[in-house]
């Protein structure tokens, strides 16, 4: 047994290879662009976001998101401004208010209620 | 003429499956040999359906404009394979395929199901007929693709270039085998329902069934999300989209299944939620279909509204599950179940991955219901995406995947005693963590999800690999081997996509920039340089085709040719992406737009590990069928 | 109580469907609408006189976004040259992302129903009023608050059932 596992690590270890494949490139700007633009939703089209869309609009909305962060300004600061021209629909992100609040909740509501019914069915 | 015989093969096909639905009721007072009538239409049908098919793409390939459907999707100067493939591409070609794939699964139902109780199988045949004739008469009577058009056309509108595609031709045939596919287990539950029984040996019949629509359906959504990669320009994989959606809960939904169905077999237990589990299954396969061809819903894959349409799937849709739901209340008392696990037990942990999946699938159709409900509600449209899902799905996918490298080996070895069971959990833990560690030297950076991502795959490969070789040198027999093959290669390519999603995701390299033909740009560790642009001309577009040359270290490594094509029919621009792809990384650039009649707007990726993706998700679909293939075997050996 | 969980939520689900089919999903609400019109810096079409907030007239207008390049916009051009006509509302025109001499040239030829119009040469004022898809048509009262808004082309339905009514009670109140 511990032939096996000394052959197994020696096998595994080989594998870190593929380790080195993985770096980061430390660029902010452009990182924080495309998280927006892709958290964005293109309002002229059926369901993409603004960094699949090629649309006029689109553009000039992506033009928008990179002129407000060379600005300097926040994530939270560009979308706010995009919903309060576009409504809550351009965010992909639905807003926690009142009205999402099942959306939110729901799933790990649900979670409890099937765990409790179940194990309380077939658990002895 | 073609459409004549098309349509009249629909007419028969519907004609058979009436006469197989009636045998029992009307024709067993008649004649005892109803029976044969069930066998014979039951394995007839695909026949019918198959020739029916056939006058269609016969049809496509003589450029018939005479007919609508074809007119609608195809031109004389398509190429002959798109052709072919254009018979699926609309609604009611699609809907004809999916008809056909539904005689296909009936036939192989009727003629792998002799082992079964004659009165079982009747009801269970009976069943899927009645499926068929709901899914016929809709065609008949909203979706005939053999419908004429009032003036026959010069030329046909083509085939929309999005779909000229070999990804595109494949995609469809594979999702519908699996979503029409867990009819005959639909079908089953039904039937063990109406019996008021669910013997184990039942479970163990259906399971393969189960299995192979899983693996279909595994490699239809695999092959989806790489056609949307290399076709949208977008580099991702996944949108949420609520078609994507509609795949992907059915996909849960039948992972829960094939895991309830194995302690069903082994225990006796959890009958009933199996049999509800198959009822979900294919209800979501249902609704998928309607929410796709219904025009609720907003999506970029969805066919061409049609209100009509979608009030008579609703309506079928309600009509089957409903009535299933109802049977299923009204007879699962009936069934007996042994209710007797320890909280720390196989059974209780194959419940938590039920209700992880569950709970994941639930997730999924809330997102994807919700602006529609706020909608009629009267309150402000909003957008579920990727935020959301990455919030509330991806906590529940983390319990589950940790189980899955651990629960196959757990209560499989010989060793039950709960002190090794702990002592192996923790050395395993251990070794993992610190293989996990050790692979952290060669990354630059420390993202946590990227580590989790890293634990996740050597956790469930290490543990399941070490096992599996455990298992084998103990005993030394290929069957051994053999018969575990499926689970470890299925789990193993779950951690393979693991890997590959977590990695891509936190680091890829994104960057959207202007460039003139003769400038170059870094990105990560290569050099980027606009060499050239070109005009070209293709069989039914004309495209502008740049060249641009890669360089690693100095050295020339590739060309990639990312062009803007015109399609002479359709007249929308077109992006097709240059793709260089690798086992380690995808390199990946896309023409944005003309700026300044001389500059471009260009988008260039780094994509590391991402084809780990669909070649974890190829893994899944091999160990599926690799268990479905090595039990038939196992019980061949077994008679002998 | 299991047993009945997954019927009510089917029932649910289905009558959401139903209902479903049948709203028209492409309207998309205005979060603008109740709000201050935004400021503003943009010349005139036909000169080079800079315009701002403050220099709308002080009653109540319909403010028309469009462009030469628009198919839809021809369209509703008749019934906004009925408005102005029939003297019901003032209609400033918003020229969006256009060249000036099409923009001119286009109004030549169709007609010109507006009082003047703003050059939004970048569409940057556009995207501050939310505009996704031109023509788009805002209504604005005196004291510069935007009332209501209409996205695609206008009809004489439209305008007589969503704007008209408006209109009159604001002009009631003064």
């Amino acid at each position: 047994m511990k032939k096996t596992k000394v052959i197994f690590i020696a096998i595994i270890l080989s594998f870190s290879n593929i380790a080195e494949v993985i770096s980061k490139e430390k660029n902010t700007d452009d990182i924080v662009y495309q998280k927006l633009i892709s958290e964005l939703r293109c309002m002229v089209c059926q369901n993409q976001n603004l960094a699949e869309s090629e649309a006029p609009l689109a553009i000039d909305l992506k033009n928008k998101v990179m002129e407000m962060i060379k600005d300097g300004k926040s994530e939270e600061y560009i979308k706010n401004y995009l919903s309060e021209r576009y409504s809550s629909f351009i965010l992909y992100k639905p807003p926690f208010v009142f009205q999402n609040s099942i959306l939110w909740l729901a799933p790990y509501i649900f979670l409890i209620i099937i765990t409790y019914l179940l194990f309380r069915r077939y658990l002895k | 003429m073609i459409s004549y015989i098309g349509f009249f093969l629909i007419l028969l096909a519907l004609l058979n499956a009436t006469l197989l639905v009636l045998s029992k009721p009307i024709f067993s007072r008649i004649t005892p040999s109803y029976q044969n009538l069930i066998f014979s239409t039951s394995k007839i049908q695909f026949p019918i359906i198959f020739l029916s098919f056939l006058c269609l793409i016969f049809a496509f390939l003589s450029d018939d404009f005479s007919i609508r459907y074809i007119s609608s999707n195809s031109n004389s100067s398509l190429p002959y394979f798109y052709k072919i493939s254009a018979t699926w591409a609309g609604h009611e070609g699609s809907l004809l395929l999916w008809c056909l794939i539904l005689s296909f699964w009936m036939f192989l139902a009727s003629i792998y199901s002799k082992s079964l109780d004659s009165e079982f199988r009747i009801k269970f045949l009976s069943i899927m007929g009645i499926l068929n004739i709901g899914f016929l008469m809709f065609l008949i009577f909203t979706s005939n693709p053999f419908e004429q058009n009032i003036s026959v056309p010069i030329d046909g509108k083509d085939l929309n270039p999005l779909l000229q595609d070999f990804g595109l031709i494949v995609h469809p045939p594979m999702l519908y085998m699996g979503y029409v596919g867990l009819s005959v287990v639909f079908s089953f539950a039904i039937t063990c329902c109406l019996q008021g029984d669910f013997k184990p040996e039942w479970a163990k019949w259906i399971r393969p069934w189960a299995l192979i629509s899983w693996s279909f359906l595994t490699l239809g959504i695999a092959l989806g999300s790489w056609w949307a990669y290399y076709e949208l320009g977008w580099g991702g994989w996944w949108f949420w989209d609520p078609v994507e959606n509609a795949s992907f809960m059915p996909w849960l939904i039948t992972t829960a299944l094939i895991h309830s169905l194995i302690i069903c077999e082994q225990k006796s237990i959890f009958k009933n939620w199996t049999i509800l589990l198959s009822i979900i299954a294919f209800s979501l396969s249902l609704l998928g279909t309607f929410l796709v061809r219904s025009g609720i819903l907003i999506s970029v894959h969805s066919f061409a509204n049609d209100p009509a349409r979608g009030l008579y799937i609703l309506l079928f849709l309600t009509l089957v599950i409903g009535g299933s739901l109802i049977i299923y209340i009204k007879n699962t008392p009936k069934i007996k179940d042994n209710n007797n696990f320890a909280l720390f037990s196989k059974e209780s942990f194959f419940l938590i991955n039920n209700i992880l999946l569950v709970t994941a699938a639930f997730t999924i159709l809330l997102g994807t219901i919700y602006p529609l409900v706020l909608d009629l509600i009267g309150l402000e449209k909003i957008s579920v995406g990727i935020p959301y899902y990455n919030i509330v799905f991806l906590p529940l996918m983390i319990p589950l995947v940790l189980l899955a490298g651990y629960i196959p080996i757990l209560f499989l070895s010989n060793n039950q005693s709960a002190r090794n069971n702990i002592k192996y959990f923790l050395v395993s833990f251990i070794i993992i963590l610190l293989l996990t560690l050790f692979s952290l030297i060669f990354l630059d950076s420390y993202n946590l999800n990227v580590i989790i991502g890293i634990f996740i795959f050597l956790w469930i490969s290490v543990n399941l690999l070490y096992d599996l070789l455990q298992k084998y040198m103990k005993t030394k027999k290929i069957k051994v081997l053999m018969s575990n093959i499926g689970m470890t290669l299925a789990h193993i390519g779950l951690a393979v996509f693991v890997l590959g999603a977590t990695v891509v995701e936190n680091n890829k390299i994104e960057k959207e920039l202007v460039m003139n033909i003769g400038e170059k740009v870094q990105v990560s560790d290569y050099t980027f340089f606009f060499s050239n642009m070109n005009e070209e001309i293709g069989p039914n577009y004309k495209s502008l085709k740049a060249e641009f040359k890669i360089y690693k270290d100095g050295e020339l490594i590739s060309k990639l040719y990312p062009e803007k094509r015109l399609y002479l029919s359709n007249k929308m621009p077109m992006t097709e992406a240059g793709i260089e792809p690798g086992l380690t990384k995808d390199l990946y650039i896309v023409l944005g737009n003309l700026i300044d009649n001389d500059k471009w707007s260009v988008r260039i990726y780094h994509k590391p590990l991402i084809r780990l993706i669909w070649i974890g998700a190829l893994m899944m679909v091999l160990g599926g069928i690799s268990s479905v293939i090595s039990k038939k075997k196992q019980l061949r050996n077994s008679i002998e | 109580m299991k047993l009945n969980f997954p019927i009510i939520f089917f029932l649910i689900l289905v009558i959401t469907l139903f209902f479903g089919l049948f709203i028209n999903t492409k309207v998309i609400q205005s979060p603008l609408i109740g709000k201050h019109l935004p400021n503003f810096a943009l010349t005139k079409l036909r000169s080079s006189q800079v315009m701002s907030k403050d220099d709308l007239i002080k009653e109540p207008m319909l403010l028309n976004v469009w462009a030469s390049w628009c198919l839809a916009c021809i369209k509703e051009h008749s019934i906004l040259k009925s408005i102005q006509s029939n003297n019901h509302i003032k209609i400033i025109g918003i020229n969006y992302k256009d060249e000036r001499s099409d923009a001119i040239g286009w109004l030549n030829i169709y007609g010109d129903p507006y009082k003047y119009n703003l050059y939004d040469i970048n569409g940057e004022f556009s995207i501050d009023l939310g505009v996704y898809g031109v023509p788009e048509t805002f209504l604005v009262d005196q004291n510069g608050l935007i009332r209501a808004k209409h996205v695609g082309e206008l009809t004489e339905e439209i305008y007589n059932k969503k704007l008209l009514p408006i209109i009159k009670k604001i002009n009631e109140k003064n």
